[in-house]
């Protein structure tokens, strides 16, 4: 199949909440979306999965129409090779982790050796014996995911699969979903409402709202374009970069955009890649002039293109233009009035590496 | 009261019903299974009316069941005629209509425990089996059923105990033919009338152990842990 695109246009009401999803999507690499919850975000891969019927629209996959109007074509799901990994994970519980990989695999007309190089690919050597009952979250995850794969799907819905998981079972999974695409060949489709997530795994994100998408676009601006409109503490800033080295030695990955370097704490990724940096507004301080011995490795410098006072609180969200990229910081007011910063002025963003989730 | 051996009449009214609890226990699962399935699934508006009329059975006089069922046997009436037609026998007064009989009245002993294990597995495991690409039906067989396993076992154990036992509609419809219709109930019932206690209790002894056993088989296999099953 030459042009494996996805193509949905599907209205449906829910109870709460009136959907019409409208997406073109080229089916590759990973699509992030995000959205608030109830937004819709789970629908909306339960229609691509044909677990859910729309009241009306059509749903096409490559040169495959999926659904048709309310009374055309509805593949049914075990039709359209779609894997999707539910956000509880859903293992069979009668059947061992063994059993549940097989049962995906006969019925995919998955080989032994495929079989093997998941098992590997996931760490579930030691867990093939074992219950669902008596895993972790974490590794329930990993097998589900992995039974995912073993079903051969043209294409991979991935419902919130770290929302369950504690922060340090997410740093567990977060490299296998990271390595999925190119390891197995397979588009990812990945819902969540954490941003930084989607910064992490995404290449292009569609944005949910009131059951509408926008996008898809490229991450790091649909991101920004997202948050926004979320001012206060929440606010961050995504930059689109691209692994420049890596110092094993110090444990650190150094990641460029433009003319900058940014220090991060080493990661999976080798120089040349594409990386999208999550850089909460909390974590950014201002500073007039370039500091001198301090502990902080990222000094950006930079020109102050917006201020806004929260007159409600003791904040204020400052934005500044670094080399093209918008990076946002939240200071006090009364930071703010002492330093006299306004619009118009150069100032150095300071971020600490030890801020950056790894 | 002393202890008597079964009488060869009543080893023979104790096997019919053997073979009457069997062959009901099977036609059931086969029936039950696919109604329980269609309950559970069902949304319809027309559900409560229809779990109304399968559980009717239990709440119905037996003798009032058996009466319509003599009525709907008679040859005159179209299900007899039918049968009359198809066979050359009759329903009424005979083991096929003792059949008959026993899958309608022990009907709700079938669906209702495979309806509430079936919704209790509920539609995530199925859901998770079609994205796998399991059919309907594979999904049914290799995922519903086995963690349904459970709700099988209190089916197969209470439609087979509760037609062991059965009094009132085998008297309406099967009268007391040895070989034929003779059933234990209907044997005990025979001795006490003619003041054959020890012979009454050497069946009732028999049909209580079985029903025990039945009971106790369920009880011991629904308390295991886990599901370790399939």
């Amino acid at each position: 199949m030459l042009d494996d695109a996805l193509e949905i246009d599907a209205r449906l009401a829910l109870r709460d909440l009136s959907l019409s999803f409208r997406m073109e999507w080229k089916a590759e690499g990973c699509l992030g979306v995000v959205g608030a919850s109830g937004a819709g975000k789970t629908t909306l891969l339960r229609l691509i999965a044909g677990l859910e019927r729309p009241d009306d629209g059509r749903i096409r996959f490559g040169d495959e129409i999926w659904c048709s109007g309310p009374d055309g074509v509805f593949a049914p799901p075990h039709r359209r090779r779609v894997g999707f990994v539910f956000q509880d994970a859903r293992l069979f519980p009668h059947l061992s982790v063994d059993g549940n990989l097989r049962y995906a695999a006969r019925r995919a007309g998955v080989g032994p050796d495929k079989m093997m190089e998941a098992v590997d690919a996931f760490g579930l050597e030691p867990l093939l014996d074992r219950r669902p009952a008596t895993l972790s979250g974490g590794e329930r995850q990993r097998a589900a995911i992995a039974r995912a794969i073993l079903s051969a799907p043209r294409l991979l819905l991935l419902d919130e699969p770290l929302s369950a998981l504690d922060a340090g079972r997410r740093r567990e999974i977060l490299p296998y979903l990271d390595a999925l695409p190119r390891r197995f060949g397979v588009p990812i489709i990945l819902v969540s409402h954490n941003s930084a997530e989607i910064a992490r795994l995404a290449d292009n994100t569609a944005i949910l709202v009131d059951g509408r998408i926008e996008g898809p676009g490229q991450t790091a601006a649909q991101l920004n374009a997202y948050h926004a409109a979320t001012s206060g503490r929440e606010a961050f800033s995504v930059i689109a970069c691209r692994v420049e080295r890596r110092n094993d030695e110090m444990s650190l990955t150094h990641v460029r955009f433009g003319e900058y370097m940014i220090s991060l704490p080493a990661i999976g990724q080798h120089p040349g890649d594409a990386i999208n940096v999550r850089i909460d507004a909390r974590d950014v301080a201002l500073s007039l002039v370039p500091p001198d011995k301090l502990s902080i490795r990222n000094v950006l410098p930079g020109t102050i293109v917006s201020i806004e006072n929260d007159p409600a609180g003791p904040w204020a969200t400052a934005t500044l233009d670094c080399n093209g990229a918008m990076l946002r910081a939240i200071v006090t007011r009364a930071a703010v009035a002492d330093l006299g910063l306004r619009p118009g002025m150069g100032a150095c963003a300071l971020i600490k590496s030890a801020t950056f989730e790894s | 009261m002393t202890f008597t051996e079964v009488s060869s009449p009543d080893l023979a009214a104790l096997w019919l019903t053997v073979r009457l609890a069997f062959v009901v226990t099977v036609i059931l699962l086969i029936i039950a299974t696919p109604a329980a399935w269609a309950l559970s699934r069902m949304r319809s508006r027309f559900k409560p009316v229809i779990e109304a009329v399968v559980a009717l059975p239990i709440v119905l006089p037996p003798t009032v069941l058996g009466f319509y069922l003599l009525v709907a046997f008679n040859p005159s009436a179209p299900i007899g005629r039918f049968w009359v037609d198809a066979t050359g026998d009759t329903l009424a007064f005979s083991f096929a209509g003792l059949v008959v009989a026993s899958v309608i009245y022990s009907l709700p002993f079938a669906v209702q425990p495979l309806q509430t294990a079936f919704e209790a597995v509920g539609r995530e495991p199925l859901e998770a089996a079609a994205t796998l690409g399991a059919s309907p039906l594979d999904a049914f067989v290799t995922v519903a059923a086995p963690l349904a396993v459970r709700g099988f076992a209190t089916a197969i154990v209470l439609s087979f105990a509760h037609t062991l036992g059965e009094f009132g509609v085998v008297l309406m419809v099967g009268g007391n033919i040895p070989g034929e219709t003779r059933v234990v109930s209907i044997a005990i019932y025979e001795h006490v009338e003619t003041l054959q206690y020890a012979e009454a209790n050497a069946l009732a002894l028999t049909l209580l152990g079985l029903s025990f056993s039945a009971l106790l088989f369920t009880y011991a296999f629904n308390r295991r842990p886990a599901l370790h099953v399939g």
